[in-house]
């Protein structure tokens, strides 16, 4: 199985640096974007299987970009986990409604449990696939939005 | 309604009235004793008529009864009933036929022996006939007596009489001398009539009750007719008192002349006179009619003077009023020009009267008023000066003060506005006063844009001063839209009642910008203190899992990364308190199963109890608990509790988590057997910066903002909060919240 590959879209350079040695650690190719353009051309060129996008960002906010990721064919695919530093706000609302999967609290939670969390993501991802191998033919319906 | 009607007609009909009543009574009076007098009078004369009738009557009879006593004394007479031969019959009879001839109404005379025959008669037939059986015969032997009217012997229809009288000698009775009578000379007497009268008549009656003389108004009536009317009936009854009860006289009583039906069933007046010797009633009557003929006469005299008087009366009382009218219309004629304003001109009323006397005292009450109102003029320029600077004052107020102010009145139309509140609104004064104030005004509420005029409104009708909070946009005359504060007052006068409102507005556009800018420094701050936060978190975490460290540097790198985890609480905090105070926080509902998210929660705090080796007991609860809130919010509260309770709970305490479910709440009691709260201090715990005296003590640091944002999210869930307590021994903290936070923010 090939290596996951992350992309992170995050302005602090110190979190960037956490989140990118932890993730790294735990076996996933992550890619490191500081700005919303950055993250962008980042995300159109690596395709990756997963994006971490913060929503305060310079020169495009996060909104910004995922507005422009799920317009295009190419990039609306892919998934997206919020990045944001208050829990519960009209920003994880936004976020949830312009598309991203699913939202993370950096502030409430530990390194670890983070980590943990984009894990079980793949899982969770990888499970639909298997079950579809097993199936051919029947088409399923299930929650996950994607299905490759 | 008397009241209503002017003087001169009240005098009028006073004096009218008065003459009226005097004049009928006084008509009436005369009317009414004219007849009674003409009635006397007639009955006067009638009884002086009867009167001497009757001793006209009397008289003739004495006469009669004189005659044949004279016949009876002649020598002749005494000799022929001796059966003397000196005399001879025929020259009795001749000289009875002499008195015979000499008086009218002797129709006969003759001589009666004492044995009844008739020995001599000047009616030849009549000799030798037995009158032994007659009533003059019989009552002639003892006495003179008259036999009343009767008729004749022979049967025919001619009335008679007899005198007859005894012829004696040495008072031995030797004959009777018999006269007969015809009534014709007694008729003649009573046939008087009463002066001029047509109807009056006098006739005689005898005590049977018949007529002897002829009736007026009867033919044939002697002795055939007989009369039986209240005049007859009272003659024959005082008659009969004369003869059977031997009264000395008969009485005359005074009765009043009371009118009675004739025998012809007319209404007549009379009276009677007594022939009391025969037994016979002089009747004397005259009909009513004519009796009181002279009285219809008089009547029309007084008619005549009753008009004559009306006419007169009339004149003089509309004289008299006009003449007391007239001055008193003057009077209020002058009244009516001075209240027109002329306080010149003079009521002339030259009379000495009261009424005069009025106009004098009104002419210098007039001349007093002129004064007066010259004084008043004075005081009412003075004063107006006053009142006019005084409302220059205000008005020059109003327009300084740095609010817009306008006022409206019960019909909600400005009457007052401004400078400022031209400024603000963009309208000029003149194009508000006097409309209703949302014409030009349109206050609309920030949220919906609806309008928002309830504080006018309100105002007007509470009569309280109503304060809106500033959610309202006023949209100035171009259209733009103004944040604005807004207040209003009700003005009422000083019975209390609303006469209308003052209405205070403020741009609040600036403060709102202030008030944003601090939210927006607040989050923006926050957010920056974050992010160092987290990472300081995160890179002592991974040092610590990673790294070799010393135990001493173990220490204090965990002391670090506590810090570090505390102050990313802190800041949490006061984020949250600043959102809720500025009312950003968002209350979603989603339907929650609050029994796992309180084990959840629970399960997570896991580490935080076992530090402190506290045992936690999610004891009673049902099996599920569905309700409609939000579950984020639910869960900011529950975790400040128990973070609370695990805080402010020493080592080996134990933490009791119960749910409660009622009919329309569930309550979620979080207990502690920690330090317990301070009775004193137990009803301001939820106060913002308030901590209890003794948790000061257990922990020096804490912002006192927990509970009281605790408490906020409770009420904005649509719920209560509060607490049992008792110092070293335990705290149990109650929250009840609805079931369905939906359909109570419905309500």
């Amino acid at each position: 199985m090939a290596k996951s590959k992350i992309v992170l879209v995050e302005d602090d350079e110190i979190l960037s640096k956490v989140i990118y040695e932890e993730l790294k650690d735990a076996g996933f190719d992550v890619m490191q974007a500081f700005d919303g353009e950055e993250g962008l051309k980042l995300i159109r060129s690596k395709k990756p299987n997963l994006v971490l996008l913060d929503i305060i960002l310079p020169k495009k906010n996060g909104f910004e970009v995922l507005e422009e990721l799920k317009k295009s064919p190419d990039t609306q695919d892919i998934p997206v986990i919020v990045l944001t530093m208050i829990g519960k706000d009209e920003d994880i609302k936004k976020g949830l409604r312009l598309g991203a999967n699913d939202y993370i609290v950096k502030s409430q939670h530990a390194i670890a449990e983070i980590i943990e969390k984009i894990k079980a993501f793949f899982e969770k991802e990888q499970h639909p696939k298997a079950e579809q191998l097993q199936e051919t033919g029947k088409k399923r319906k299930i929650k996950v939005k994607w299905e490759k | 309604m008397f009241r209503n009607l002017k003087i001169k007609t009240k005098i009028f009909i006073a004096f009218f009235i008065t003459g009226l009543i005097l004049t009928s009574i006084g008509v009436a009076v005369f009317y009414y004793s004219s007849t009674e007098f003409i009635k006397t009078a007639i009955y006067d004369s009638l009884e002086g008529t009867a009167e001497s009738s009757a001793r006209h009557v009397e008289t003739f009879l004495e006469d009669k009864k004189i005659l044949a006593e004279n016949l009876a004394l002649i020598g002749k007479v005494e000799k022929v009933l001796l059966n003397s031969s000196d005399v001879n019959v025929l020259a009795v009879e001749e000289r009875l036929q002499k008195t015979v001839d000499s008086v009218e109404e002797i129709a006969s005379i003759a001589v009666i022996n004492e044995l009844g025959i008739i020995i001599v008669s000047t009616n030849k037939n009549l000799v030798g006939i037995d009158r032994s059986k007659n009533e003059a015969f019989l009552y002639g032997k003892e006495y003179t007596y008259i036999q009343g009217v009767n008729f004749t012997l022979e049967g025919t229809e001619e009335p008679i009489m007899f005198v007859s009288t005894p012829v004696m000698k040495d008072n031995k009775l030797l004959g009777v001398v018999v006269m007969r009578l015809t009534t014709k000379k007694l008729n003649a007497i009573i046939l008087y009539k009463t002066r001029a009268s047509e109807t009056g008549e006098l006739y005689l009656i005898n005590e049977e009750s018949y007529a002897i003389t002829p009736l007026l108004f009867t033919e044939d009536a002697i002795l055939k007719q007989k009369i039986d009317n209240a005049g007859s009936r009272d003659c024959l009854k005082d008659l009969k008192k004369y003869y059977i009860e031997k009264e000395s006289e008969v009485e005359k009583h005074e009765e009043e002349v009371k009118p009675y039906l004739d025998y012809r069933g007319k209404k007549v007046i009379g009276t009677h006179a007594y022939v009391a010797e025969m037994k016979w009633c002089l009747m004397a009557e005259i009909d009513e009619e004519e009796a009181l003929s002279p009285l219809r006469w008089i009547f029309w005299i007084a008619i005549g003077l009753s008009l004559f008087l009306f006419i007169t009366i009339y004149s003089i009382a509309n004289w008299i009023s006009r003449k007391i009218s007239k001055s008193i219309i003057d009077l209020r004629h002058g009244a009516e020009i001075i209240g027109k304003g002329d306080l010149d001109y003079k009521v002339v009323i030259d009379s000495k009267d009261e009424i005069g006397d009025l106009s004098r005292a009104f002419n210098n009450m007039v001349l007093d008023l002129k004064e007066a109102k010259k004084d008043v003029d004075k005081k009412v320029k003075e004063q107006t000066k006053l009142i006019r600077e005084q409302r220059d004052k205000i008005s020059t107020v109003l327009h300084s003060i740095g609010d817009g102010v306008f006022v409206v009145d019960r019909d909600f139309k400005i009457t007052v506005f401004n400078k400022e509140a031209v400024n603000i609104s963009g309208f000029s004064e003149k194009e508000v006063i006097g409309k209703k104030y949302d014409e030009t005004l349109k206050f609309i509420l920030e949220k919906n844009g609806e309008v928002n005029s309830e504080f006018i409104k309100k105002a007007m009708q509470t009569g309280k001063i109503v304060e809106m909070s500033n959610h309202t946009i006023l949209i100035t005359k171009n259209g733009k839209k103004v944040a604005i504060a807004d207040s209003s007052a009700p003005i009422k006068d000083k019975n209390g009642k609303i006469v209308g409102c003052v209405a205070v507005f403020r741009d609040v556009s600036r403060e709102r910008r202030i008030s944003q800018m601090e939210s927006e420094f607040v989050s923006v701050a926050s957010h920056q203190l974050r992010t160092p936060i987290t990472a300081i978190q995160w890179l002592m975490e991974i040092v610590l899992r990673k790294e070799k460290i010393s135990k001493k540097g173990r220490e204090y790198l965990d002391g670090v990364h506590s810090s570090a985890i505390r102050l990313n609480a802190l800041v949490d905090l006061l984020l949250n308190v600043s959102k809720v105070e500025a009312g950003k926080i968002d209350v979603s509902f989603a339907k929650s199963e609050i029994v796992e998210i309180v084990k959840r929660c629970l399960d997570e705090s896991k580490a935080l109890f076992a530090k402190k080796e506290i045992t936690v007991v999610f004891k009673e609860y049902p099996k599920t608990l569905n309700v409609v809130t939000d579950n984020n919010l639910f869960r900011n509260i529950l975790q400040s509790l128990i973070s609370n309770a695990v805080e402010y709970t020493l080592k080996k305490g134990k933490i009791e988590v119960s749910l409660e479910k009622k009919p329309k709440s569930f309550v979620l009691i979080v207990s502690d057997t920690g330090i317990g709260i301070p009775k004193k201090e137990q009803a301001t715990i939820f106060d913002k910066f308030t901590r209890a005296s003794n948790a000061k003590l257990m922990k020096t640091d804490g912002t006192g903002l927990g509970l009281y944002f605790t408490k906020q999210v409770v009420g904005l869930l649509g719920g209560k909060i509060w607490l049992e307590s008792e110092k070293d021994k335990g705290t149990a903290f109650y929250v009840e919240l609805p079931l369905n936070l939906k359909t109570k923010a419905k309500d």
